[in-house]
């Protein structure tokens, strides 16, 4: 069953005033809209301003902001998530508006398939969400339907605006009954182009029940337009349940939602916390009847004013395992504003994962810490610094030492360690490798037999060093596939499993600022007279070709 | 009387002591009595565990020290006492010692070793390129993986700022393999400001991996809280802070490692060899003697992995081979090629 409130325009000022809102058109200022008091005076939306004060002179007017009113909606609707993951806003022009490209009929959609027997009931639903929106201050319009297209229609064009003393202010279609329900409706609620409301009026078809006794090859002959999408027959099935129509939620429905609303809004620290603890107690305890394990995990706090605040943690490993959440989440939550106080709390796993053999162990909570999985401390790192700031280092295939591992975020950990390909060939055991690499290879200034003889003397960070021991050259060529990708990217380096993509920070492609191509590389390990180590290496060889330029020295890494 | 049972007032053996003091100093030593019979590694659990037994067991150990010695000697010892019994607490299994293999130094420390629930800090000596004592330190982890069960699989935390990688470049792999350690174990973390790096290392203490961390400074209460947390723990911190900055107190040790001209290659007298370090004991607070006397020389073994005493700083003459001076040439980046 689908719902759809319609959330008019905010602040539209003191009922007892008449009050418009206006933007420039192109007969100047145009009115988009009106409260009930200027509409009691014929004061009607797209009207030119100048009309409305000759009908109203003390009318009163504010520009209309369609960015704000746009994002007031997105606000309310990450607020309905409390009743329904499946939201969004819907904004279409209103049908047979006289100025279309102004008027704009604001309204968003819950689909509450499955949800509403948590709150007792569609109509126990709509009851709670009418209270809430006109505790607001929102002049909303909800209806109840089987179809989005029903819905639709009898928000629009039945439902009258919420009161508080309004006993029942939403229209609600029993299930099954859809079509009894909208058939006294005019036909602009079916969501028709205005020219086409147009044409079946001048037909005599002014209600949607007027549609229903028509052999469809006829109407479908006469209304045959582009869009198929916004046909007469397209609508009407839609409206009618015979034609599935798909929408896009707001966010990312999540594989497992738990919420937990409160009587008296959490204000407390403590409270959020011990609040958040029993949930995702909860959560884990249904994450281990489907036997999985969540990767991504978002809490979401909805506050007593119509305002949403969340936080989500990611995991390297599937977990289920409640003090482990609530740790990820210990630091954020006391980052977060409760405002006026949190009246529902939910917590959704956006991304589950099976269990694999070896996280059975995390899963029951053995002592982890003995055993030594690292996935705790991953994700405590990574959730508190970022994941962009707590890797792994993966060998990879490649004989040029920057490349020849890659620094992957340890977030994603299980995944990088499948798409790396064969792993441990990546690290030769045999050549001399110093520890530290330095981020970017350094220009050194060298004294050194030409064409290559090891060096005798070099200068790096302003400090010349006298060679005592070195050892070389050991000559890295240049990868020669890598050179003919670069020319022809779109045949070669295909973002493979072989080739993962590096991860933000690391150092990508060439490290020599000047050059352009990658040129063979003579790498020496030198001692210097304090008996420091390091690595330094010629880019280059003399007798290249002169558009490569002369041999460049660079210092590259660091021995003990 | 259980010797597992833990004593319900450590503090009272020293006031045993310090009670029945003259009485046992002029008893005659006993045969085969030694200073610290708990240091080799045994369990140091037959300790008095009891008020009466202290009056004895001081007797033994009044040998010939002098009184203050004898002081130091037992309130060390309790203090041994106290840190093992946590340790084994949290571990139900004995420990191995950390040690370096170069028994001079391993002696020196006192518990067979380096204290595994502690903070070590690691200084360069000001004169080389910095990298001396970050290369001991990762040999260090070596050791500890190598010889505590429990560590070979676990993994190592390195934590940097942002800073330093600049300055001092990032861990490689290949290089860290022909250590003997495995890379894919190393947990790397960048963070920003060197306050977040302090909250990575005790996070990992927490998780009870091995940390190695880079820092400009530390301060008094940081560092004291990084030491409680790896002794309650039982996992050390090696902890690497710029040479001209003030050492941090309530470290468990601290090192001053600079680098030394290395040992001679086996195959080629022109390249470099095995690394050799100069170590200096700046302090200990198991041993305060560990920290008197000369710098050791220790090498380092790729294939033994461990370190070695060198008998004697070998100095030799560090002349560059003799060749015509001509032919040396002063090569600017970026200028001609060979002419």
């Amino acid at each position: 069953m689908r719902e759809s409130g319609d959330a008019c325009h905010r602040a539209l000022g003191p009922d007892g005033d008449p009050f418009v809102l206006v933007a420039t058109g192109r007969h100047g200022l145009t009115v988009t809209a009106a409260n009930a008091a200027a509409m009691a005076e014929s004061v009607r939306p797209g009207m030119a301003l100048a009309d409305a004060r000759a009908l109203f002179p003390a009318l009163r007017s504010g520009l209309a902001e369609p960015e704000e009113d746009r994002r007031a909606l997105l606000r309310l609707a990450r607020w309905c998530g409390r009743y329904g993951p499946d939201r969004n806003v819907e904004i279409a022009p209103v049908a047979g508006g006289a100025a279309g490209d102004l008027v704009r009929d604001h309204g968003l959609w819950i689909d509450i398939t499955g949800v509403s027997h948590l709150f007792g009931g569609d109509e126990a639903l709509a009851r709670d969400l009418c209270l809430r929106l006109a505790g607001f201050d929102l002049t909303a319009r909800v209806g109840l339907a089987d179809t989005f297209g029903a819905a639709h229609a009898l928000a629009r064009f039945s439902a009258p605006p919420i009161a508080m003393s309004t006993p029942k202010p939403w229209i609600s279609a029993p299930p099954g009954l859809t079509p009894d329900w909208i058939e006294a409706l005019p036909v602009e609620a079916l969501r028709l182009e205005s020219a086409t409301v147009v044409a079946l009026k001048r037909l005599g078809l002014r209600r949607i029940g007027d549609l229903y006794g028509l052999p469809r090859a006829a109407l479908e002959r006469r209304f045959r337009e582009a869009k198929t999408v916004s046909g007469v027959l397209a609508r009407l099935d839609q409206a009618l349940g015979r034609k599935a129509e798909p929408r896009r939620p707001l966010a990312g429905l999540p594989e497992l939602w738990v919420r937990r609303g409160f009587a008296d809004p959490l204000i407390s620290a403590d409270g959020l916390e011990a609040e958040t603890g029993a949930l995702l107690a909860e959560l884990c305890a249904l994450l281990e009847t489907h036997g999985i394990g969540a990767r991504r995990i978002r809490l979401v706090l909805y506050r007593a004013d119509g305002t949403v605040a969340q936080v989500a943690a990611g995991t390297s490993a599937p977990v289920r395992e409640a003090r482990h959440i609530m740790r990820l989440f210990a630091d954020k939550l006391g980052t977060l504003d409760a405002g006026f106080g949190v009246d529902m709390l939910a917590v959704e796993v956006l991304v589950a994962e099976r269990f694999a053999a070896s996280d059975i162990a995390l899963a029951n909570g053995v002592d982890l810490e003995a055993s030594g999985n690292p996935s705790e401390l991953i994700d405590r790192l990574s959730n508190r610094l970022g994941p962009a700031r707590v890797f792994v280092l993966r060998p990879r295939q490649s004989q040029i030492p920057e490349r020849a591992e890659v620094r992957w975020p340890a977030l994603s950990g299980a995944t990088a360690s499948k798409s790396c390909g064969p792993v441990a060939a990546g690290h030769d055991r045999l050549s001399k490798r110093p520890e530290i690499l330095l981020s970017r290879p350094e220009p050194i200034t060298v004294t050194a037999e030409v064409p290559d003889g090891v060096p005798a003397a070099f200068t790096w960070r302003r400090v010349t060093r006298r060679v005592i021991r070195a050892e070389g050259p050991e000559r890295i060529a240049p990868e020669w596939w890598r050179s003919l990708a670069r020319r022809m990217p779109e045949a070669m380096e295909r973002p493979g499993p072989q080739d993962p993509a590096p991860p933000l920070g690391a150092p990508l492609g060439e490290p020599v600022p000047r050059s352009s191509a990658p040129r063979t590389r003579d790498y020496y390990s030198l001692e210097d007279t304090s008996g420091a180590g390091y690595w330094v290496f010629r880019n280059g060889l003399y007798g290249d070709t002169a558009e490569e330029g002369p041999p460049a020295w660079f210092m590259h890494g660091l021995f003990p | 009387m259980d010797p597992v049972a833990p004593n319900p007032n450590p503090r009272h053996p020293v006031h045993g002591v310090s009670q029945s003091r003259p009485e046992p100093l002029s008893r005659p030593p006993e045969a085969g009595a030694r200073p610290c019979p708990d240091r080799n590694g045994e369990l140091p659990l037959a300790v008095p565990a009891d008020l009466n037994d202290v009056p004895a067991a001081a007797q033994k150990f009044a040998v010939d020290l002098p009184r203050q010695a004898l002081i130091a000697g037992l309130q060390a010892r309790i203090g041994s006492i106290e840190r093992r019994e946590r340790q084994i607490s949290l571990q139900g299994s004995k420990r191995e010692p950390w040690t370096s293999g170069a028994s001079a130094i391993d002696a020196r420390l006192g518990g067979g070793g380096l204290d595994c629930g502690g903070v070590h800090e690691i200084k360069s000596g000001m004169d080389s390129n910095g990298n001396a004592a970050l290369g001991f330190a990762w040999r260090l982890a070596v050791r500890f993986s190598g010889q505590q069960p429990q560590a070979s699989q676990t993994p190592i935390l390195w934590c940097t700022t942002d800073r330093s990688i600049g300055e001092m470049g990032r861990p490689h792999g290949p290089g860290l393999m022909r250590l003997g350690l495995d890379p894919q174990r190393l947990l790397l973390v960048e963070a920003r400001r060197s306050i977040d790096v302090l909250w990575a290392i005790e996070e990992g203490l927490k998780s009870r991996v091995l940390v190695l961390a880079m820092l400009d400074e530390i301060d008094l209460v940081a560092a004291r809280r990084l030491s409680l947390a790896a002794e309650a723990n039982a996992v050390p911190v090696l902890l690497l802070t710029h040479p001209a900055h003030a050492p941090a107190a309530s470290t468990a040790s601290r090192w001053r490692v600079s680098s030394l001209p290395s040992a001679d290659h086996s195959f080629d007298s022109r390249a470099p060899g095995a690394p050799r370090f100069r170590v200096q004991i700046e302090r200990c607070r198991n041993r305060p003697l560990a920290c008197e006397g000369q710098p050791h020389v220790l090498e380092w073994s790729d294939e033994t992995r461990r370190f070695r005493m060198v008998p004697g700083v070998v100095d030799r003459a560090h002349a560059p081979p003799k060749s015509d001076e001509r032919k040396w040439r002063r090569l600017p980046s970026g200028l001609g090629a060979g002419r």
